[in-house]
């Protein structure tokens, strides 16, 4: 059953309930009395009373809801509603007036007798009046219930909200986890370890020791959202270090760090996947060689960080960019959830011709955190 | 006769360790090395050897594009450090794989069944062929195109390709700056264009889209494409419908 009808079903059993209420006061009213009016009579003035409201009250409420009350607009809304209440009286008056005749005269109880007209519609007026305010109040109470009804549905729907993005959260480093634990390198490196104990077992131990490393700072700090930038760079040189070991004098790395900018704060894992990325990315078509550079630097309150390379380039579609390694659209979301509109990506062609990818983000250092 | 293998890896350290092992090996022979798919089809088509070690996985060119650019196709160890989808293409046609890291006696065994494999070579050909098909078909489409001109082997971008003539067997590709004569058929080409930029206009032509300056209408309803280096092509009429849908947009 749809909201409307219900509500008119409700209002039309107010009415209802009304008329046979004030029925049986008179009724008490008049054999208190001892006079004797037949009950059908009362029965028909208390139900014509009560149903010419009823069909008054499309009307009414409509105004209700229009002209609503509020702090600023007492003292031109009190006086409509004042003129409103007058115009629904009279018109309740004649309605039930017509009726009543119109009744009598079926039933045969003789004429209807309005009394004086004149004092007959002041007298309906104030009981007119008080029915109305009490509408209105009814309105409003129901108005106000509904309204926080659907506060609270708004706000467990937030909560919900809030749940997804934490699960999206977890899901995110989850993903950047094993995206850095990417089986290729892994194997691939193992590889390099097993060819070096054929030849040189103290670079292959030392290699092992750094994959080690690399390893257990994934599995320890992986829920950390942001490390030093001392921190990172460990991360970022073990990596490094492999990645030379693998590919000898075909890559070529140099890293700019400003002075004293050791403790500054950066998010977790954001300079290996990029470097990693322009090593994967690298088509070699320009140059045999992979250059990757990477500045640092510190200028009025925020920290730069810029990683370049000489490979393919940057055709001016983040879109497609973006889309190439899941890493750079996990890093921008990253970003933004850390930092909010603080941040800046930005990808542009680097100085080599290739790709250089601009990180922005507040500087704020690690005693600063604490 | 000794077996002439070469080894084929970007990474130095994984072309180091086979070469140690076959250092005991008096079966086979290195003949070279190669650290990236280019330098490998060069080696391969010039060294010409029976067997090669094929890492998967390198810049330029894959592994299997080696392979599908090569004329003579040698008995192959494929070698992988990680790679599912080449991993099922290989056990699929019993095709043998070394998966890095790899030791001695699995080594061994890989070679052994190679060795074994001469035999029927016919079968092991097949094989492959197989193989190359299928990561054809896998493959979306090109954007470069290998070619090899007096023993030279090079690349050419799609992008900077005018227009493509056939000539039975050959196509010429007009670039902005010279004109290659490579070795494949009309049709073949077009199936691996990327149809949004390359469109057929003509029984012999193709066309890059981006190319193409003007279209001039000729006699009796026929047009002429005029491209932006100033060559003229007939639009065939077969082609018409298809090429003024394409390039009205």
């Amino acid at each position: 059953m749809s909201y409307q009808i219900k509500k008119w079903l409700i209002l039309f059993g107010i009415c209802t309930f009304v008329g046979l209420f004030s029925f049986s006061a008179y009724q008490a009213s008049f054999l208190m009395e001892q006079e004797s009016v037949p009950a059908v009579v009362i029965l028909i003035n208390e139900f014509t009373g009560s149903y010419s409201y009823f069909l008054l009250l499309p009307f009414i409420l409509f105004f209700i809801e229009r002209m609503r009350f509020s702090r600023t607009n007492w003292y031109w809304m009190v006086p409509s509603h004042i003129v409103f209440t007058m115009m629904s009286s009279v018109t309740h008056t004649m309605l039930m007036t017509v009726s009543r005749v119109w009744l009598y005269n079926k039933f045969d109880f003789g004429t209807y007798d309005l009394g004086e007209p004149y004092y007959r519609f002041v007298m309906e007026y104030h009981k007119q009046f008080l029915i109305y305010c009490s509408v209105v109040v009814a309105v409003y109470v129901v108005d106000y219930y509904r309204k926080n009804r659907e506060r609270e549905k708004k706000a467990a729907e937030l909560q919900l909200t809030a749940a997804q993005l934490q699960s999206q959260l977890v899901q995110a480093q989850l993903q950047s986890l094993k995206g850095q634990l990417q089986p290729h390198f892994l194997f691939n490196t193992l590889n390099m370890i097993s060819s070096f104990m054929y030849e040189d077992v103290k670079k292959a131990d030392k290699m092992m020791a750094q994959l080690s490393t690399m390893l257990r700072m994934l599995l320890e700090h992986s829920d950390w959202q942001e490390v030093t930038l001392k921190h990172e760079l460990v991360f970022l040189n073990l990596y490094l270090d492999i990645m030379r070991a693998r590919f000898e004098d075909k890559l070529k790395t140099d890293i700019q760090l400003g002075a004293g900018l050791e403790l500054a704060i950066v998010p977790n894992l954001i300079l290996q996947p990029l470097v990693e990325n322009a090593i994967k990315h690298n088509d070699f078509e320009r140059s045999d060689i992979t250059a990757v550079r990477i500045r640092i630097y510190k200028e009025n309150s925020f920290l730069f960080l810029f990683v370049s390379d000489n490979g393919p380039g940057f055709n001016g579609n983040v879109a497609s960019l973006l889309e190439k390694g899941i890493g750079l659209s996990n890093m921008k979301e990253r970003l933004f959830r850390l930092y909010g509109e603080e941040h800046q990506l930005e990808f542009s062609k680097s100085q080599d011709g290739g790709l250089q990818i601009m990180i922005k983000i507040p500087y704020k250092t690690a005693a600063q955190k604490q | 006769m000794k077996i002439r293998a070469l080894i084929i890896d970007d990474e130095p350290p994984a072309r180091k360790k086979i070469r140690h092992l076959l250092k005991n090996e008096s079966r086979v022979e290195i003949i070279g090395e190669a650290g990236d798919g280019l330098t490998a089809v060069e080696a391969i088509d010039r060294l010409k050897p029976n067997l090669i070690f094929l890492d998967i996985q390198m810049p330029k060119m894959s592994g299997f594009e080696v392979l599908q650019a090569v004329e003579k196709k040698p008995l192959v160890i494929f070698t992988t450090a990680y790679d599912q989808y080449a991993l099922k293409a290989f056990d699929v046609r019993a095709l043998d794989y070394l998966l890095k890291p790899f030791d001695e006696t699995r080594f061994q065994e890989a070679l052994d069944r190679v060795i074994d494999t001469r035999k029927d070579q016919n079968e092991v050909h097949q094989k492959i062929t197989d193989l190359l098909e299928e990561f054809q078909s896998q493959q979306t489409h090109i954007h470069r195109l290998l070619l090899k001109s007096s023993g030279k082997i090079f690349f050419v971008k799609t992008d900077d390709i005018q227009w493509i003539e056939a000539e039975e067997k050959y196509v010429h590709l007009h670039t902005t700056k010279e004109c290659y004569l490579h070795r494949e058929t009309m049709n073949s080409l077009a199936s691996k264009l990327d149809p949004k930029q390359f469109i057929r206009v003509h029984r012999s032509y193709i066309v890059n889209l981006d190319s193409v300056k003007e279209l001039q209408p000729w006699s009796h309803g026929d047009y002429v494409i005029i491209l932006k280096d100033g060559a003229k092509l007939n639009l065939g009429r077969s082609y018409r419908e298809r090429f003024m849908e394409v390039f009205g947009k």
